[in-house]
This record gives structure tokens, sequence and C-alpha cells, in this order.
């Protein structure tokens, strides 16, 4: 199968900083790849390279093949890159099925005329969205259903990054990026999310997931393959088995004197 | 049952409604100061009734629902014989009229305050590009003014899509400061070219025909002679009525939906794939579109205009009403433009503070009340 | 070449106007990450507050006690101080409570702060409405250079200009309330943690802030002789957009921003036929040319938004 996503030698320059340093990563359909590293390490930024947000100083980046370098955020996201965000962004004060519909606003096809010329298409797109959206809540939480007309800032934490996931996954996505899925969450909560993650390729097997997190429960269970970084540079890549073994990697989260020692 | 349930909620309508129109020509009639105090006070104590108590809330909403048709169709009846009870008093109607200018300017500045969190504060300006459009044309060619009112709100569209043009690349209060600038930029324009008249302004407009009758004359209908300015009258309740009509809908549709996406998060909603910058160009199009056929009825009914008319503090008198009424709800902002007209007006003795009594139920309204007085609920779905 | 040299001199009076204003502008945006749109109004305040304590001198015959000269320091000094006093109280009521709601709030509560400003002059001063003669208090006269005449009052004000910035440099730079400043300019919360009392370090930029606008105020009162309650709209938005090119957050910048602006407008006011109409129009051409091009500014940072 080919590389959905490829980035050679990516790099991003912030003055004099450099947060992401010629980092060359690849992931493929049906596989889910996590990204791990201490806190700084430049794992976000480089989801913010990848969805557009931050344009590389140098370094490419392929998505199915085609190069994807200074488009928009929201073109990239149309071809198929969705992700989630460390801190959670959800629409707050809309309601829980609103940020879902939202999700599928690249599905839809009203525009302002349709609304107010042809308003009866307009309404009929979003009450078929409405329901898409409920199946789609009701596939991953009873409890999200229910309260799918409660106000997105309402939810418990846990619940608000379910349905963060669930508006991801309302784009249909190719490409998903997790962003720390797991922060803030328990143990039964982190299982839960385990779950889910094991739900979403249940229901689109040919989906790439690129995983972040600090919770080596979840990589190890979920991440066929992991990828290190510190400092910007990849530092270790392979299984969790083998990179959990790489002095570099225990010496990023233990410093140097623990790791001699852990090694 | 439902048949009877659907009678019973009928009649429940029916006597609000005309309850309401008592109360309104009451309102609008009454002098004394005592009685003046009285209505707003109990004005007051039913909008803080309907306010605490959520089942109130809900079950109007529900009778609403279910009789939407027949409650839009009494309502817009009623609103058509209002005139009726205001014939021997054109200062009366004149306010009425206002109170639907303002209607119209309102529901589309909340496109923009209420819908995607971006204050613009050129209203004057678009408003005055139709006026000053409409004007013109009608001045100086003979061309109908339903053609006329079109070319207007085009006029002040393609101003609103080149002061959308910075939202590429500017953020929230650049542009506010860029609206505010056009705004200033457009008074000077006006107040110097000698095209538009300069200070002095374009007079004479043309009152609106329809098939050779003038909306100058008076209205002799069902033995009764009302003033011409009842057909201003209607010709407003027609417009205002379309406006509401254009909010609802959008507001319900997807591009509503992305507008409160814009303004709850942009970047998440750059990365569900929304082209921001579109939707917020779009918002300043349809906003200055909807102003310059305000602008254009405005100029054909008092028939004469001067850049005096368009000066900033009429962008915040507008702003005021939207924040007042409600941020991003159709009837808040529809109820802030009707009472922010007409109750400055039973305080006429206070004229000259109705500015600054602007800036502070603004201020005040911001501190504790900042959704309005009627905010905005969720969406709810027909949903199979 | 004489009228050029004239053209300059005026392009630095207005520079030096624009100027204190726009530092005004980037101190408050700096501090809280607001903008301050009713700052133009409370320096026409500050012109207002003058003439009113002018008066008042002239009737405890404050003039007969000291001299005239020392005495308009008083009133200067006196002026700034209540006018910066103002400017916190202002910062109390209409931005403080918005400290930690959506950035529009502060902005559309500024701008009727603005309107309020201007409707309580025009209301409760006498004759508001009507432009109010400002009175002579700078030495007239000019030193004649070969033909060249370079007024008393001129070089007073751009004088007084450039001593005021080099003090607030000073400040900012070296004191502890100006490092207070700074530190609360560049991360709030890094600051509130070291220690620093957020609230007061933001009383005493508006107190600057402030008290420069009203500065401004008067020495520009002072060129033209005549002020009215409206122009602080205009002297706002130009402030405003003096502070923006050169770069929100940055007193540099302002001040760079407030000479470029004056010169473009008396050039353009000049240079241009039939361009004293639309002086205004081309200022505000340079800015939207720079929010478009270069949104940070001449000196300003390109700021990240964290994602």
């Amino acid at each position: 199968m080919s590389g959905l996503l490829e980035t050679t030698d990516l790099t991003i320059k912030f003055g004099g900083l450099t947060a992401v340093d010629q980092v060359t990563f690849r992931v493929d359909q049906c596989e889910i790849v996590g990204l791990i590293g201490p806190n700084g390490a430049g794992k976000t930024t480089f989801f913010n390279l990848i969805t557009g947000i931050y344009r590389p100083t140098s370094g490419r980046i392929l998505f199915q093949g085609k190069n994807t370098v200074g488009l928009p955020t929201f073109e990239i996201a149309r071809k198929g890159i969705i992700r989630t965000f460390q801190n959670l962004r959800l629409f707050a004060n809309l309601s829980v099925l609103d940020n879902v519909m939202l999700g599928m606003h690249n599905k839809q096809r009203s525009q302002w005329y349709h609304a107010i010329f042809w308003n009866s298409f307009a309404k009929k797109e979003m009450k078929e969205a409405a329901e898409k959206a409920g199946e789609l809540l009701s596939y991953f939480s009873k409890e999200l259903v229910e309260d799918r007309y409660k106000k997105a800032a309402e939810l418990p934490l846990a619940h608000r990054r379910r349905l963060e996931i669930c508006r991801a996954l309302a784009s249909d996505p190719v490409l998903l990026l997790l962003d720390e899925p797991s922060a803030g969450m328990d143990t039964e909560e982190t299982f839960a999310l385990m779950e889910d993650i094991g739900k979403i390729q249940e229901r689109k097997k040919e989906i790439g997931i690129v995983i972040i997190e600090h919770d080596m429960t979840v990589i190890e269970n979920i991440a066929k393959r992991v990828v290190v970084l510190n400092y910007g540079k990849e530092i270790a890549q392979g299984s969790f088995a083998e990179i959990s073994q790489t002095p570099e990697v225990l010496e990023a989260y233990l410093g140097k004197r623990d790791a001699d020692a852990e090694a | 049952m439902q048949g009877d349930r659907g009678y019973l909620d009928k009649v429940k309508i029916f006597f609000a409604e005309c309850f309401l129109l008592g109360l309104f020509i009451l309102f609008m009639r009454v002098e004394h100061i005592i009685g003046i105090l009285i209505l707003i006070f109990g004005m007051g104590a039913c909008w803080y009734i309907y306010d605490k108590l959520e089942n109130v809330q809900i079950s109007i909403r529900e009778i609403l629902k279910r009789e939407k048709i027949f409650s839009m169709i009494l309502t817009f009846v009623i609103l058509v014989c209002v005139p009726i009870f205001l014939k021997d008093s054109v200062y009366l109607l004149n306010l009425c009229i206002w109170a639907g200018i303002y209607v119209m300017l309102a529901t589309g500045l909340n496109y923009q305050i209420g819908s995607t969190n971006i204050v613009n504060l050129a209203t004057a300006a678009s408003y005055g590009i139709g006026a000053y459009t409409s004007a013109l044309i009608s001045v100086h060619t003979g061309i109908s003014f339903w053609l006329v009112i079109l070319i207007a709100g085009c006029a002040s569209g393609f101003m609103g899509f080149i002061l959308g043009l910075p939202t590429l690349k500017t953020k929230d209060y650049y542009l506010t400061l860029v609206t505010l600038a056009f705004g200033l930029i457009v008074y000077l324009v006006l107040n110097n070219l000698e095209f538009t008249g300069g200070p002095n302004g374009i007079g004479d407009i043309p009152p609106p025909t329809i098939f050779g009758y003038s909306f100058r004359q008076d209205l002799h209908i069902f033995g009764m002679t009302l003033p011409y300015h009842v057909n201003f009258y209607y010709l407003v309740l027609f417009l205002a009525s379309f406006y509401t009509l254009i909010s609802n809908r959008l507001y319900h549709s997807r591009v509503g939906l992305t507008w409160n996406a814009i303004r709850e998060d942009e970047i998440a909603a750059k990365c569900v794939g929304i082209n921001t910058t579109n939707y917020k160009i779009l918002s300043f199009v349809i906003n200055c579109f909807l102003d310059g056929m305000t602008g254009a009825v405005y100029a054909h009914y008092v028939s004469f205009i001067s850049p005096e008319n368009f000066q900033f503090f009429l962008s915040v008198v507008v702003v005021t009403m939207v924040i007042l009424g409600g941020i991003d709800n159709v009837f808040g902002v529809v109820f802030g433009a009707v009472l922010l007209t007409l109750l400055p007006e039973k305080f006429r003795v206070f004229q000259d503070f109705r500015l600054m009594l602007y800036g502070v139920i603004v201020i005040a309204t911001l501190i504790f009340r900042p959704k309005g007085l009627f905010p905005q609920k969720l969406r709810k779905y027909a949903e199979g | 070449m004489l009228g050029f040299l004239e053209q300059i001199i005026n392009a630095l009076l207005l520079g030096c106007n624009y100027a204190l204003i726009a530092i005004g502008f980037s101190l408050f945006f700096g501090a809280l990450n607001v903008v301050h749109f009713s700052h133009g109004d409370v320096c026409i305040l500050g012109s207002f507050v003058f003439i009113i304590l002018y008066m008042l001198a002239f009737s405890v015959k404050l003039f007969n006690v000291l001299p005239p000269c020392f005495g308009v320091l008083v009133l200067i000094a006196a002026t700034v101080v209540i006018t910066g006093i103002l400017g916190m109280l202002f910062e109390k009521v209409v931005i403080k409570p918005f400290r930690n709601s959506n950035a529009l709030m502060p902005l559309v509560a500024t701008v009727a702060l603005g309107l309020i400003i201007r409707e309580t002059i025009r209301l409760f001063y006498p004759e508001g409405s009507n432009p109010q003669i400002f009175p002579d208090v700078l030495p007239q006269g000019y030193f004649d250079i070969s033909g060249f005449i370079l007024r008393y009052d001129n070089l007073i004000i751009l004088f007084v200009t450039f001593a005021v910035i080099t003090l607030l440099f000073f400040f900012i730079r070296f004191s502890s309330k100006g490092r207070a400043i700074r530190a609360v300019s560049q991360d709030t919360e890094a600051a509130m943690m070291m220690g620093i009392r957020l609230d007061s370090t933001i009383a005493m930029t508006f107190l600057i802030g402030s008290g420069l606008g009203a500065l401004a105020g008067i020495l520009n009162g002072a060129y033209i002789s005549l002020i009215r309650f409206d122009m602080g709209l205009m002297s706002g938005v130009k402030g405003w957009s003096a502070a923006t090119i050169g770069g929100l957050g940055n007193i540099y910048g302002a001040i760079i921003g407030g000479f470029l602006f004056g010169f473009v407008e008396t050039f353009a006011c000049a240079y241009v036929p039939g361009g004293t109409a639309y002086k205004d129009v081309f200022a505000f051409s340079v800015v939207i040319f720079f929010l478009i091009f270069r949104p940070s500014g001449i000196l300003g940072e390109k700021v990240y938004e964290k994602v």
C-alpha cells in the first residue's frame, strides 16, 4: 500500500528556535503510528505543519502522493486530514449535535441562496445531517446521544474529548491526527478511549492514524509503530518494545544519569 | 384531541397577539410620564418573568412551533392593521416607519456581530451608499424605484465585499478599526464630493410609484383616508418581514451554523474544512447589501438626504440595538430595534441625552447581561 | 524650498501629536491586549480639562501669584494628572470587567465609552457643540532665519514631545514600575507569578497612557487654537492607525508610526491637488496597505497563535 502521508526533512524555525528539525516521517493506510517525546519536543508543531496551520521553513509534505505545502488549512482538511487538539477546540457554546454536524460541513452543499430562496432543500440537508450525526454519536456513546442538545462546554472532560473525536470522524477522514486524546483522563476513561479508537478502525479500515500521547499504556496497546521526537528531531523509530529500550529515548525522558542506570 | 389542542392554541395565540397590539397602541399613544413609566415597568416585569421561568419559555416556544404558519400570518395581519389605529398621527406613523428601518439595519448587522463575531462599525456607510446611489439614480434618470433599490443594494454589497477583503489577513480588532476608518472616509467623501452635492446633499428625490400610483399620495381604502406615510409603512413592513424571514432561514441553515463555528473557534473551523475567509466576506456582503436596500427606502421616503444623516453615531446606535436585543437572536434583535426606536421618543424631554443613553446601555448590557435581553437558544433539528 | 521646510515642521508637529496618542494605544494593547477605542476622546477630554483649569486659575488669580510660565506648567501638570486618573477610572469601569471574556466586548464597550465622553462634553460644557478657543499659553513670537520662520510655540511643542518621550524611555527601561509594565505586556501570567501586581501595573499603564494623551491634547490645542468635542474620534482612529503601522505593543513603533502618519498627511495635504479634503483618505490607505501586507507593523513581532 502506498504511503498515505510522507514528510521529508520537514523543518520549521521560529526565529532562532528550530521546533521541528528535518523530520522524515511516514504513515500508511490501516496503520496506527504513535508519536511520542517529552514536552516541547515539537509533536504538536508537527501536526500544525501537516494541517497547514504553520508553513514549513523547508522540507516536503506529500499526502497521497501530492504536495500539500502552501495549501490553506481548510483545503488540507478537505483532502481528508483531520485532527483533534491537545487542549480541545470544540465549538463550546454550540450543542453536541451542532459540533458533529459541523464536522460534516464539507459533505454538505447548501449555500446562502438555497437558504433564502430554496429553503426546503437547505432544511432537508440539515435534517439529514442531524440524523447522520446522531447515528455517529450513538456508535460511540449512548450518553452523548442523550446529551446531544446540551452545550458542548457543559460536558465532562472525557465526553468532550469523545465529542471531538466524533466531530473529526464526521468529516470522513482519510488520515486522523489525535493530539493527546487521553490527557486528563483516568484509567477507566483511558480504557474507553482505546475502545473508541478500536471502533474507529472497525468503522473505516483504511484510515491512517497518528496519535500523540504521553500515556504509554495507550501507545503500547494500539500503536503498531512508534516515532520518538526530542528537540524537534527524530531520535528513534520502531515498535514500542524496541524504542522503550533505546538509550536515546530513555535519556530524553529520564535524563542521562537515570538513563544509564536503567540501561 | 389533536384538533382540539390546535384550536385551543390558535385561540391563545389570537388573544395574546391582540393583547400585544393593544399594548403597543397604548404605548404609542400615552403621553403622560406616569403612564409611560407604568407601562415600562409592566413590560419589564413581564420580561423578567419570561426570563426566569424556563417552563414558560418552553411552552411558548412549543405553541409557536406547532402553530407556526397561523401565528406568522396573524402577526402580519395585525401589523397591517396598525396604521388604522394611528391614522390621525403622522408623527406616530413616522415613528413606526423608523422602527421598521432600524429593524432592517439591525437584522443585517446581526449576521456580523451576532453570528460571526465581527464588529462592523460601518453600518452608516453601507446605509449611506445605498441611499446616495438610489438618490442619484432616481434624480438623474427615470429608472423605476423597484430596480433602483436592487442597484443600491448591489452598490453597498460591493462595498461590503471591499470591506471584507482585509479579513484574509487581519485579526478581529484590526478589522473593526478598518470598518471604523472606512465609515469615516465615506462620510468625508460624501461631504466633499461635488457629484454627491457635498454638505448640501441631494434633494427632490422622487417617491416610488407602483402601477402609476405614487407613494406620496394619501391612501383611500375601505372608506378611510390614510396619510401617504402609510404607503411607506407598508413598504417598510413588507421589507422588514422579508429581512426577518431571511435572518431566520440563514440562521437555521448551514451558513448560520458555519458563521457560529467561526465565532466560536476559527482555527477549529478551518480544521474541519470551513473556508472561513469566504464565509466572513459573505457576512459582509449580505449585511451591506441589505443595508443598501434599506438606504434606498430611506432616501425615497424622506426625499432629501445629506451626509449628516450617515454619521458614525448611527452605526453605534444599530450596534446598541443588536447587543441589547440579544446577540444572534433574530427575535431579540427585532425587539431591540423597536424598543430603542420607540423608547427614546417617549422620553423626548431627554432627547439631548439620547446618544449618551445608548452608550450607557451598551456598557451596562455588556457588563450585566452580555447575551442581551433575549439570549439565543441552541438549535434544535427535526429528526426522523 | 522655504515652503518645503515649513511642511517638514508641520509634519513633525502633526507627528508629535499622533506619536503621543499612539504611544497610549501601544501601551494599552501591550498591557491588556485590548483596543481602547476611546483613547482619542480621552485626549480631547484632556484639552477641555486644561481649558477649565485655565479659567479656574484666572478666577483664583493664580497668575498674579505665579509667573505665567510656571503657572502654565502647573496647569499642564495638573491636567495630565487629572486626565491620567480619569483614564484609570475608565479602565476600571469599561475594560476590567471584560478581562476574561471574548475580546470583542471591551472593544464595543470602549466605543460606547467614547460616545459617552463626547456627549458629556457636548452636553455639559457650555456651548459644547461649538468649537472652543484654546488659550494661547505658549509664547508667541518667532526666530527669523534668513526668511525662514521658526515659531517659538512650534519649537516648544517639538521639544516637549521629545523630552517626554525620552523620559518615558528611561522610565520604561530603568525603573521598576517600567519593568513591571514591560513584563506584563510580554507575558501577563508569568509576570503575576513573579509577584507583579497586575491591577496596579495596569492602572499605572493607563495613568501614563492617558496622561500622555492629555499632553497631546494640550499641545494640539495650543497649536491649532481651536478644539471641538468630536475631534477625539478622528484623532483616536489616527492614533490607532499610527500605532498599528508601527507595530502594536511596541512604543518605539508607535513613535515611528506617529511621525510617518504625520508626514503622509501633511505632504498629501500640501502637494496633492485637492488633497486637503482627502488627506485622511490617503492616511488611511497607508494603514490599510500595512494591515494587508504587514499586519504586525514596522517593528511588531509576528505572533504565532498557540494551537
